[in-house]
Order: structure tokens, then sequence, then C-alpha cells
């Protein structure tokens, strides 16, 4: 019913204008200014007084970075169309893309299967499946509090595009879309996906947040890197030494 | 076991800590026998690193023993000696499956941070901050391994200990400078920094057909080294204006291939410019000392290629971009992809065109470690590499 004509299309890319202090180098910023008005104080004279100066802007540099948050609450176009497809107030999309060195069709096989979902998704702790069209959802965070909603494939095409969309009863009310083309050259695949959902308010809408707590792009991309590791190696890459069960790879 | 950590910016100490366990299929677990001081580690002890943890096991340049090996891998089993690669590769993405190892997809468990600092997430590196995967490193008793199949090598028969540990990560590293240098018969190449990484890519220069190799520095012990044992023309550059002698010694042309072995921390006499890199860096502004490759590409000829192993962390300074349009340069520059040339390296030691084995200048105890790397620091007692032995 919805959205296949926005596959392959840019999506949910946000612009950050104005904003070029970014992640690491914002942390960074912050602690090494703070660092430096440290020295400034500790130090004194000229030198101190530089430190100081310098600090206090990189203070500033990183710290004005947050106001990127504000950025994230304005819905994009893609959004807007969203929200007016599906009828909800308003709408957040996450839309992300990788290359896995894999024939689309065996992507596509393991995808289709919804309950292989949750061994790359971070946040979806079960998916189980009835029949070929609809499956009952379980996100779970780290607390243990979750969220549940029915879906049902809203459209398909074999080997290159899965669309699904929440239940009306939904708590959350969500869709999404993953579609795999041919990637140039031999490389593989290209396998892009978007994730979209109303913002809902209350206890519910607490529990989301906490979802997404992590910038929803970096999950959203890190999410699909798991998926690319289990489809080209197999295993999930980690740094652990110790064998104990993990919940997620490394990610 | 025992382990070498980084504790804080010039703080080691060698502490007790859990065995290492195979944790996925095709790992394998090494009980080290030699892990040897490389110059990348100097920038992750000065601080110049960023997301180094208190208690992280540093070292990416090391043979063993296999002790244990995980239920998919096949070809190496308990006994086999042999050297990991510094940089790991899955062997399974499009950049493995192209030989382009140190560009794998899959190999960090940590992509975030670097995809921020990069645009792309890098591959993860043994004891190389948790920017390059967190992965626990080889100045230790034992280390995990991942993918053993793509990054292990047995040694052969015939190749020592002593021979053999660098191929882990020094003698990779210039070779692939030199390769990607595209050096042809009859050239001239300049490599700057006598390290383990510089004399290696002066020897692999002449394996690839270079006619001189001039090489730059400024400690006598290291320049001799790279004339007895590389047979190439040292320079000292607190002793000669750099440029006006590489001049002087190709016809006014300059080299032909110009090769950065000196990285990030590159010491300068011209007080101005160090002054104003070291006082940027120090102040966490992410700017590099860049004096060593500024100039290499000054002084590399028109149409020539710079070739970078030096590592860099973050954003230069007073790059000097228009020569490099002007000249028409190409630079290249990559952390090396080791596994692409393991195999033709061991054949070059086996048929006695290459030794690394002279790098090893301090054997020493693990417990010894933070003396070693003080005295690699300072490049005391004619330290070239100092190699723990567990
Ligand atoms: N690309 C890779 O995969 C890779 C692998 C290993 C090491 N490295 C890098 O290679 C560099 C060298 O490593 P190493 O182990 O030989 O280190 P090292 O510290 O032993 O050697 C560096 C040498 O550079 C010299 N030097 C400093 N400033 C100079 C200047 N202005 N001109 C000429 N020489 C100068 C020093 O005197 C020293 O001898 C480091 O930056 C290291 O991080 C890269
Ligand atoms: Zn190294
Ligand atoms: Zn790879």
């Amino acid at each position: 019913m919805t959205s296949s004509r926005s596959e392959s299309k840019l999506v949910a890319a946000r612009t950050t204008s104005n904003n070029n202090v970014k992640g690491l180098e914002r942390a960074a910023s912050i602690a090494g200014g703070a660092m430096c008005v440290t020295q400034g104080f500790r130090k004194g004279g000229f030198v101190g007084l530089l430190h100081l100066v310098v600090g206090g802007l990189m203070i500033q540099r990183g710290a004005s970075g947050h106001c990127s948050a504000k950025q994230m609450i304005t819905p994009n176009p893609y959004e807007k169309q969203v929200a007016r497809e599906h009828h909800w107030k308003t709408a957040k999309a996450i839309s992300s893309s990788i290359t896995i060195n894999k024939p689309k069709e065996e992507l596509y096989r393991f995808w289709r299967d919804f309950t292989n979902l949750p061994s790359f998704m971070t946040h979806i702790a079960r998916i189980d499946v009835f029949g070929d069209q609809h499956s009952h959802w379980v996100a779970t965070d780290a607390s243990g509090s979750s969220v549940e909603w029915d879906a049902t494939v809203t459209e398909e095409r074999p080997n290159e595009y899965i669309a699904w969309a929440s239940d009306d009863n939904a708590q959350i009310r969500n869709s999404g879309w993953v579609s795999f083309r041919d990637a140039p050259n031999g490389l593989g695949t290209e396998v892009q996906t978007l994730m979209a959902y109303e913002p809902p308010g209350g206890q519910v809408g607490h529990v989301v947040a906490k979802l997404l707590q992590k910038d929803p792009g970096t999950l959203a991309r890190n999410d699909l890197r798991r998926l690319k590791q289990l489809m080209e190696i197999g295993e999930l890459t980690t740094n652990a030494t110790q064998n104990k069960p993990l919940l997620a790879g490394g990610l | 076991m025992r382990a070498l950590t980084w504790q804080g910016a010039n703080k080691l100490s060698v502490e007790t800590i859990p065995d290492p366990e195979i944790v996925n299929p095709r790992d394998i677990i090494v009980k080290v026998l030699m892990s040897s001081v490389c110059g990348s580690d100097l920038h992750l002890l000065d601080g110049y690193v960023p997301t180094m943890h208190p208690g992280d096991i540093i070292g990416h340049e090391f043979l063993g023993e296999v002790v244990e090996t995980g239920s998919a891998v096949t070809g190496l089993s308990r006994g086999d000696r042999v050297i990991t690669v510094s940089i790991v590769g899955c062997g399974e993405c499009a950049h493995c499956q192209r030989e382009e190892y140190s560009c794998c997809d899959n190999s960090n468990p940590n992509p975030t941070a670097t995809e921020v600092l990069y645009g792309q997430p890098c591959a993860g590196i043994f004891g190389y901050s948790h920017a390059f995967g967190g992965y626990a490193g080889s100045h230790a008793t034992y280390v995990r391994v991942p993918f053993a199949d793509v990054n292990v090598f047995k040694v052969p028969e015939g190749i020592t200990n002593e021979q053999a540990v660098f191929v882990s990560d020094a003698v990779p590293t210039g070779y692939y400078g030199a390769d990607i240098a595209e050096i042809e018969p009859g050239d001239t190449v300049a490599v700057w920094g006598c390290g383990g990484v510089g004399q290696m890519a002066i020897r692999s220069a002449y394996l690839m057909g270079a006619e001189r190799v001039i090489a730059i520095d400024r400690f006598a012990d290291r320049l001799h080294l790279a004339k007895k044992k590389g047979g190439a023309i040292g320079l000292d550059y607190t002793q000669f204006d750099i440029h006006e002698a590489l001049l002087e010694l190709t016809g006014g042309r300059g080299p032909d291939r110009c090769i950065d072995c000196v990285g990030m921390e590159a010491h300068t006499d011209n007080t101005l410019e160090q002054v104003y890199d070291k006082a940027k860096q120090q102040l966490r502004l992410h700017t590099e000392r860049g004096a060593a490759l500024r100039q290499a590409i000054y002084s590399c000829r028109k149409g020539g290629n710079v070739s970078v192993l030096g590592v860099y962390a973050g954003l230069m300074d007073k790059f000097p971009m228009g020569a490099i349009v002007n000249k028409a340069l190409t630079v290249k520059s990559g952390q090396q992809p080791g596994q692409r040339y393991v195999s033709r390296l061991f054949e070059h030691i086996l048929n006695g065109e290459l030794d690394p084995s002279y790098l090893l200048t301090h054997p020493m105890s693990l417990e010894d470690g933070p003396q070693g790397y003080a005295m690699f620091k300072e490049k005391s007692d004619d330290c070239l590499r100092a190699v723990f032995i567990p």
C-alpha cells in the first residue's frame, strides 16, 4: 500500500548545517577543553592564560554541537510524506544503506524469514511469524522494558523488496522496508533499509526514546553491519577475550 | 597471564589478567614468544590516538606458537610457529577479497569512532585503541587472534624467530610503502625516518628496482644501519638542508619517489614550525607534527609519488596542497595489508635478499616492558626495536 516508489531514494538524510562539530570530535573538544582549563588554572601566567582561552573556546565549540538535538525534532520532507501516507500525526524515519558481498537472492531469503532479524537488530528481542504475511515483534531496551506489536507484510518483490507495517492496534505504529540491488563491479548487493514510526507519547514514548537513546542513524547502520558480518563471515566480530555469551557482538 | 598495559599517557605497567579464550569459531590462541615495540605505539603512549582506556594491552608485532584453535580453523594446529599480521582482515568482505586487507569492512567491532572521525569505519588493529577495535594486544603471555585463517601465517623452516617476528608489521609496512610508490628502474627513492619501518622501506625499494635510496634521520646508529644493511645514502637532517641535499644528489630534479616513515610526531629544527605544531597538538586541537611529510612533498620531483606510511590520526595544518597540485604529485598511503605480502616476504628471506633480524637490538623480558618503551622512545642505547619475550 505504501512506499515502494520511495525505495532507492535519498530518504532520511538530515542536514547538519552549522554544526560541523560532530560526535567524537565534540566529546574530544569538551574533554580537551576541560583539560586545558584545568591546566590553565594550574599553570598561571601567560601560558596559563592561553590554555584558559583555548580551553574555553573548545568547550563552547563542543557544547554548541548539542543543538543538533533540536534539529532532530523537525520532520524532514520524507517523514512528512510517510506520516501522510499512514495517517499518522507525525513520523520519524531512519534510513541506512550497506553493501554486502553476497548475492541478493541469499540476502533476501535471510531477511524474508523475519525470525532472523533479531540476530542483528539490537533492540528487537524476538519476532514470531504467523503464516506468510503476519508477525509479532517484541522490542526490549537494556532495562528489560518492552514494546510489542503485530505487523503485516504490505508489499514484496522476490529478491528485491519487502515492506511491512504494524497493524492498527499497535502500541507504537511503525513501518519499514528493505531493498536489495546489485552493487556495481561485482561488489555484491546494496541493501537499503528504512524504519519509520509515529513518535508516541506517555509511557510507551518513554521506552521508545530509551530504545533509540543513541543516535538512531548509528544504531541502524550498526544493525546493518551486524547483518553484513553474519552474511559475509558467519560470525559477529568481537574483541572479547572471554567466552561469555554475547548479547550482540561488539557494535 | 602477564600483560603490558597502557595506564595513561606515558604510563605503562605489567599486570596479571585472565588468559584469553576462544570466542568465535575462526579464533586461535597464540602463546607469544616475541612481541616487538613499534613506532605506532609511541603515538598511543604520547596520547595522540584517542580512545585508549587504562588497562588496555598494547603490542601488535608478534611471533608465537598456536596453543588452541576454534572449531572452524583448518590448516593451523597446536604447536605451529606463526606470525600474525597486525591489522586484522576478515577474508570475506569485498576489500579483503581484493587483498586490501587493511580496508577490511568487518574486523572492527567498534566501527562508530572511526566512522565519525574518518567518514568510514576502519579495520581493527591489535592493541591499538578502542577506535581501532579494542583488540587486546600482543605484549602478553597469550593473545586471541580472530579470523586466523586470514591473519596467521606459519613460519617456514629456515627462518629464525628474530627474522620472522618483524614480518608481522615492520617488513610488510616498508614493502607496502615501496610497492605503492610504484618504483621504476633507475628511480631515486628518498626515505624519511630510519626506524624499523624506514629500514624495511629502504631494502624493499631496492628489491623493487630502485637505483638508489637516500635515507634521512638524525640518529647516527640508525643512519649507519641504513647504509650498512640497507645500502642507502644517509643524510642527517640536523647537518644538511635536506631539500638542497636532495636536489644536489638528483641533478636538481628531486627524488622520484618519497616515502614517509616518520608519522605524526616528526621532529624538526625549524623552531617555529615545531612550536606551532606541538602547541596545537598538546592543546588537543588534533593537528599533526608534519615536518617530514611536508618536506617529502616539497622535495619530490614533478610528477613523482609520495607514499605515506607514517601514521597520522587527525588533521594537519599547513598541508602543502599547492605543491601536490602544481607538481602533479601522487600521494598514496594506508595501514599495511601484510596478508598480501607475507609469503613473498618469506621467500625474500629464504633467498637471502632480506634479513630483518638486525631490527632486534634489545631482547627483553616482558616484565621490563616499561623500560623497553622508555628506551625506544628516547632512542637511547642505539635501540632500534625492543622485543619482549614473555
Ligand atoms: N602504515 C602502517 O601500517 C604502519 C605500520 C607500522 C608503523 N607505522 C608508522 O611508521 C612510522 C615509523 O615507525 P617506526 O617503528 O619505524 O618508528 P621509530 O620511532 O622507530 O622511527 C621513526 C624515525 O623517524 C625519525 N624522524 C623523526 N622526525 C624526522 C624528520 N623530520 N625527518 C626524518 N626522520 C625523522 C626518528 O628519528 C626515528 O628514527 C610511525 O609513524 C608508525 O606509526 C605505520
Ligand atoms: Zn606497528
Ligand atoms: Zn574483510
